[in-house]
């Protein structure tokens, strides 16, 4: 697939801003279980009003949008909150806790990812360092590790999310004991 | 799982499965296929592709010209045959752990920091505080509560004179932990839970793992203990004690407080607001028995007694009068 300028753009300008975008929705919403849903319906907007027009400025636009969907939401769940109601009408986009984690240069990128590999589960962790540091195909560390290829495929797999997770929302822990819970508990109505 | 857990799952897929080399026309029409059929693919489809190329920038790892600083200095030179190595940094965390795990084991049983004189915690109204305990466990205490603690060879043990405790216990066979709140003996061995003391009534909420129950008096009528595990809770009031189940969410919900925050759900007025006054010096005042019965729901920031009132007078139509430190809701 070719990278089209809104994908590129999207890469370049969204995305660092992850893991600010991932506590911010993390503070305002009581369902930590949610939150990638959210994001991922965040994104969607993003791309969605940036294929029609490109904001001029991306980080106030990503945290509007944001904010947008939370009052939606709530609205539709009959939730009253006062976060909702009050704070994200304050919000300070101004604040260092929005600032979008830049992609770290040279070897803070590498620590970055050396810590995301350490991670890992460790069976993962020795896939995702043979294919990428050692530079093997996925049948070469089948065969070194003697293990099926599907295996290896099935660990890339697991290894790209954790990675991407650690990349892009670096620090922020989403609760994934939440992961698996009953997602349809009926939400509260007043 | 959710909607966005499982569409990244697939993309991850496709990701794993154009990654082994063995990738046709077709597999990549399907790919492109399965992309455009919805922007929430594709934007998950950027997410993943995008970090899978940046990690190809630990293939620097392989020139020792970039010095990666390992937390501990292990010079262990070590025979590595790519491409069958790890990274130096790997080799050198291996190390230092396989010296921490000799030191461990060489170290015969458990020694406690002497904590013999014990500790006395105290939190005010509305505040917060987390004591890390010597043999690793922790303790979250929340508004207005009092503690003490003396951790030491000879055992663990904590009394709650006051308020409401989160405990996170590290796992000790050999010393079980010991919660004395009031007339009760709350014992485990490892395990998360919470006691809430309310006058002469005790609450436990099991987080996680097993929790004993039982009278601190020898001569006391309740003789059986009351053993609890994940997702249940228990009351005791005198001789009684009720024990009920909890849904996985309540529980988190319960230990929102943690985060400063108070989760009600199909909660009473009268109730919330009970909640509000144990985080704040002023006290909401509900006189009217039908506005008490007021059923709210969402998340509150527990400080921000402020806000709650401008939303019962915005959202629900109610009234309020401030006397001192007293706010009186009404109906209009």
């Amino acid at each position: 697939m070719v990278l089209s300028d809104l994908d590129a753009w999207f890469v370049s300008e969204v995305l660092p801003m992850e893991a600010a975008l991932t506590r911010f929705l993390r503070r305002n919403w009581r369902d930590d279980a949610e939150v990638p849903d959210l994001r991922q319906d965040v994104y969607v907007r993003i791309y969605e009003s940036a294929s029609r027009s490109m904001p001029d400025q991306v980080k106030p636009f990503v945290f509007a949008t944001a904010r947008n969907l939370l009052i939606d939401r709530a609205r539709r769940a009959q939730i009253v909150s006062i976060e909702i109601i009050a704070d994200l009408d304050a919000l300070d986009f101004s604040a260092d806790e929005l600032t979008p984690e830049r992609h770290a240069a040279g070897r803070g990128e590498l620590r970055l990812l050396q810590t995301a590999l350490d991670a890992l589960p460790s069976k993962c962790r020795r896939v995702i360092e043979m294919r990428k540091i050692d530079g093997l195909s996925q049948r070469e560390v089948a065969t070194q590790l003697g293990i099926t290829e599907d295996t290896v495929e099935r660990q890339v797999s697991r290894g790209v999310r954790a990675l991407a997770d650690a990349l892009l929302s670096g620090g922020v822990q989403l609760d994934t004991k939440a992961f698996g819970r009953a997602q349809n508990e009926r939400r509260l109505s007043t | 799982m959710s909607d966005a857990q499982r569409i990244e799952s697939v993309a991850a897929d496709w990701l794993a499965r154009r990654d082994s080399g063995a990738w046709t026309d077709t597999d990549q029409q399907q790919l492109d296929a399965w992309i455009a059929a919805s922007i929430a693919h594709r934007v998950a489809w950027l997410r993943l592709s995008s970090a899978w190329e940046r990690g190809d920038r630990l293939g620097a790892l392989r020139t020792p010209e970039i010095p990666i600083p390992a937390p501990a200095p292990a010079q262990q030179p070590q025979a590595s045959h790519p491409p069958q190595r790890l990274s130096r940094f790997s080799l050198q965390r291996i190390a230092a752990g396989v010296l921490v795990a000799a030191a461990g084991t060489a170290w015969l049983g458990w020694q406690y920091t002497q904590e013999e004189r014990g500790q006395h915690y105290a939190t005010a109204v509305g505040a917060r505080q987390s004591v890390a305990l010597s043999d690793g466990s922790k303790l979250t205490l929340n508004t207005a509560t009092q503690l003490r603690t003396v951790v030491n060879d000879s055992g663990r043990k904590v009394w709650l004179d006051a308020g409401e405790a989160y405990f996170d216990i590290a796992h000790d066979k050999s010393h079980p932990f010991v919660v004395v709140a009031g007339d009760r003996l709350i014992t485990v061995l490892g395990t998360r839970f919470l006691v809430r003391r309310q006058g002469d009534q005790v609450n436990v909420t099991v987080e996680e793992g097993r929790v004993q129950i039982a009278a601190a008096r020898p001569d006391a009528k309740s003789a059986e203990p009351t053993v609890l595990t994940r997702n249940q809770a228990a009351v005791t009031h005198a001789d009684n004690v009720l024990v009920m189940s909890k849904a996985p969410k309540q529980v988190d919900d319960e230990l929102r407080w943690r985060e400063g925050k108070l989760v009600f759900d199909q909660t009473t007025l009268g109730d919330a607001a009970a909640q509000f006054n144990r985080y704040n010096l002023r006290k909401l005042v509900i006189a009217d028995p039908v506005v008490a019965q007021v059923r709210i729901g969402g998340s509150f920031d527990a400080n921000n007694m402020s806000g709650f009132v401008v939303l019962l007078k915005q959202g629900f139509g109610l009234a309020a009068h401030e006397a001192g430190n007293e706010i009186r809701i009404s109906s209009q």
